[in-house]
């Protein structure tokens, strides 16, 4: 797992902060163009693990990778499906049932769809949400094909959701899946880690790899700063920390080293759209882990 | 433990079923759907009690509470049948229309001990709370109006078969956004007792109105604009804004953020003179478990709390509710007595 790994929030409007500077980023980067400077600026400063969620978007961007192999050698991508306001749309007007049977199926291949007839057709997409959710991860991962993937992370708010309703089978099976067929670990991100972590380790995911907001003073750490510090005290798992400025609210280097200094903190993902902030994060991370093992 | 039961399990069911299947004083027994899928899966995973007619579910099942997520046309004879059955209910927001049949369920409550909630969920978020004490301080003196915003995407193109795309279901940007402006302006400003100026528009629907702009007059004297449209592509995912202009001041705020200007500096140094801005990450309060946002569990924990401490008369009530669906009938009236 990369250590430190640049996030797409900024370059899809979106920011915990304000929804206004979101708006205000998202239309710098409406050009495509835009976001592939300014992933080439990072891969220049030594950063060249991204995440990317399933944006339609996201599609151009990994032509572009596809197009420069030579450029792009060492390129690691960190997928985070689905993107759930693509289907948003969809979902109010056909619902939850009617988006899966319809949209999904519509963006799936045609060698999807027949491996899909050959394993039953309709008949399994209405009785098993296992399998739609296998098709959805192919539909999803197709944008990525011939890329470098390094860990498939399941999108926090579907995570939580199914967190909440608690099938075990749904997060054992996503890891399996993704293992067998794409090679690669399951990640998950959420808002609620401590509950999520235990569950995992529930399901019989060993060492789960988990993405979270991981900050000193607790924005979207729910239930709270001490019972994060205690799960990654006590539990055995990967975790990658975000929002570690807290959109702001502490300074660089106060943030990076609390989230070093924290057992299981095996990766920092982070958002920047300039030059400077990218090269100010890597070099406090590296200077920290300079001092810690030198 | 209380028992509860979900009737309607789409999106906001689902959401709603997860946040409460995390509480600690909260069992669930039963699940209410018209979907087959959902059914033959829920009974697949759980061992929860599963039903397509609520009434029998009603009947079949011990419980203390259901949640009501269906569309807005059933509300009311749902509701009926739980307070009959003496359930504390929390349904999805708008309450009941037409605004008679919820008069009535709300006379049905009328001295019993049922713990009544709407889905009016901005109440619950960080910032609006926090806007809310600023103006009960009066820090921005009194307060002449306001602006009430809601934009989002949720329809860019003609619907066939959804049931918001559907007048005599409930469909429509007036009971998807505009209710959740009036009650949020309800929460601030008290009640509204005329809107003037109503346009009602429809952009891509052909059956229902896409955007609502009116003016509303409040008990106390305060105007505001009511603006919504979901039809607006710009939007990423739907976003609320608020902006209020009073003789000292005036605050702007959305979920994430609000802007404070004064044009004086309060006395107790917590306020500059002119701008101040506050954050989310300084406001949040952090929740024992949260999906899309805490402010679902915020009031769903409000609803359980209330259950648990025998409080009838709290936030979002049938009657508050109420209020805003006769808001929703009132300009819907003066759009009609214009466009004769």
């Amino acid at each position: 797992m990369d250590r430190i790994i640049l996030g797409d929030n900024q370059f899809f409007g979106i920011n915990h902060m304000s929804e206004e500077k979101g708006i205000a980023t998202a239309r710098k980067f409406q050009d495509t163009s835009k976001i592939i400077e300014t992933l080439d600026m990072a891969y220049e400063c030594g950063i060249h693990a991204f995440t990317f969620s399933t944006h339609d978007r996201v599609h151009q961007i990994c032509d572009h990778f596809r197009a420069n192999p030579e450029k792009y050698a060492d390129l690691r991508l960190y997928p985070v499906l689905p993107y759930a306001y693509k289907y948003a749309h969809s979902v109010n007007e056909k619902g939850i049932v009617g988006t899966i049977k319809d949209e999904i199926i519509a963006r799936s291949t045609a060698g999807q769809v027949a491996s899909l007839v050959a394993r039953g057709g309709a008949v399994i997409v209405n009785q098993n949400p296992i399998e739609v959710m296998k098709i959805l991860v192919d539909v999803e991962m197709r944008m990525f094909r011939d890329l470098n993937v390094r860990i498939i992370f399941l999108q926090n708010v579907v995570t939580d959701l199914l967190l909440g309703i608690g099938i075990k089978e749904v997060f054992s099976q996503f890891a399996a899946y993704v293992e067998q067929k794409y090679e690669v670990r399951a990640g998950f991100m959420t808002r609620n880690m401590p509950r999520l972590v235990d569950f995992l380790l529930e399901c019989g995911i060993e060492c789960p790899v988990v993405c979270a907001a991981i900050n000193k003073v607790g924005f979207q750490m729910n239930p709270d700063v001490p019972s994060y510090e205690y799960t990654l005290e006590n539990r055995h798992f990967d975790a990658l920390a975000m929002s570690i400025m807290a959109a702001g609210a502490v300074p660089p280097e106060e943030a990076i080293r609390y989230v070093m200094g924290l057992k299981n903190v095996k990766s920092v993902l982070f958002g920047a759209s300039s030059k400077a902030h990218m090269e100010q994060t890597k070099d406090l991370i590296d200077e920290y882990c300079q001092e810690v093992c030198p | 433990m209380l028992k509860g039961g979900v009737i309607g399990f789409g999106r906001m069911g689902l959401t709603h079923y997860s946040i409460l299947n995390t509480h600690p004083d909260v069992q669930f027994v039963a699940v209410c759907d018209s979907s087959k899928f959902m059914l033959k899966n829920l009974k697949r995973f759980t061992s929860l009690k599963l039903f397509s007619d609520y009434r029998k579910m009603l009947d079949e099942t011990a419980m203390d509470f259901v949640i009501v997520a269906t569309p807005t046309i059933s509300h009311s004879k749902i509701v009926k049948a739980a307070i009959e059955r003496g359930l504390h209910i929390f349904v999805e927001k708008p309450f009941s229309l037409p605004a008679e049949e919820g008069e009535q369920l709300v006379a049905m409550l009328n001295g019993n001990k049922l713990v009544n909630q709407v889905g009016y969920f901005l109440r619950f978020n960080d910032v609006f709370s926090a806007v809310k004490e600023l103006l009960d301080e009066g820090l921005i003196g009194e307060i002449i109006h306001y602006k009430d915003e809601m934009y989002g995407r949720t329809v860019l193109k003609a619907s066939k078969s959804s049931w918001r795309a559907q007048k005599d279901m409930g469909g429509g940007c007036m009971l998807d956004f505009a209710s959740h402006c009036i009650d949020f302006a309800h929460y601030l400003f008290g009640t509204a007792t005329s809107a003037s100026g109503s346009v009602l528009k429809s952009i891509y629907s052909s059956h229902v109105e896409d955007a609502v702009y009116t003016t509303l007059e409040h008990e106390c004297g305060i105007t505001g604009n009511i603006m919504v449209n979901w039809s607006d592509e710009s939007f990423r995912r739907p976003f609320n804004r608020i902006e209020i202009f009073g003789t000292k001041g005036k605050i702007v705020a959305d979920r994430q953020e609000y802007r404070l200007y004064l044009r004086e500096a309060n006395g107790d140094g917590r306020f500059q003179k002119n701008w101040n801005v506050r954050y989310l990450p300084e406001l949040e309060k952090g929740v024992r478990f949260s999906v899309r946002g805490a402010d679902f569990t915020n009031q769903l924990d409000h609803f359980i709390t209330c259950i648990d401490e025998t409080r009838v008369d709290t936030s979002c009530t049938f009657a508050e509710a109420l209020k805003t669906d006769r808001v929703i009938e009132m300009i819907r009236k003066d759009c009609a007595s214009r466009s004769r």
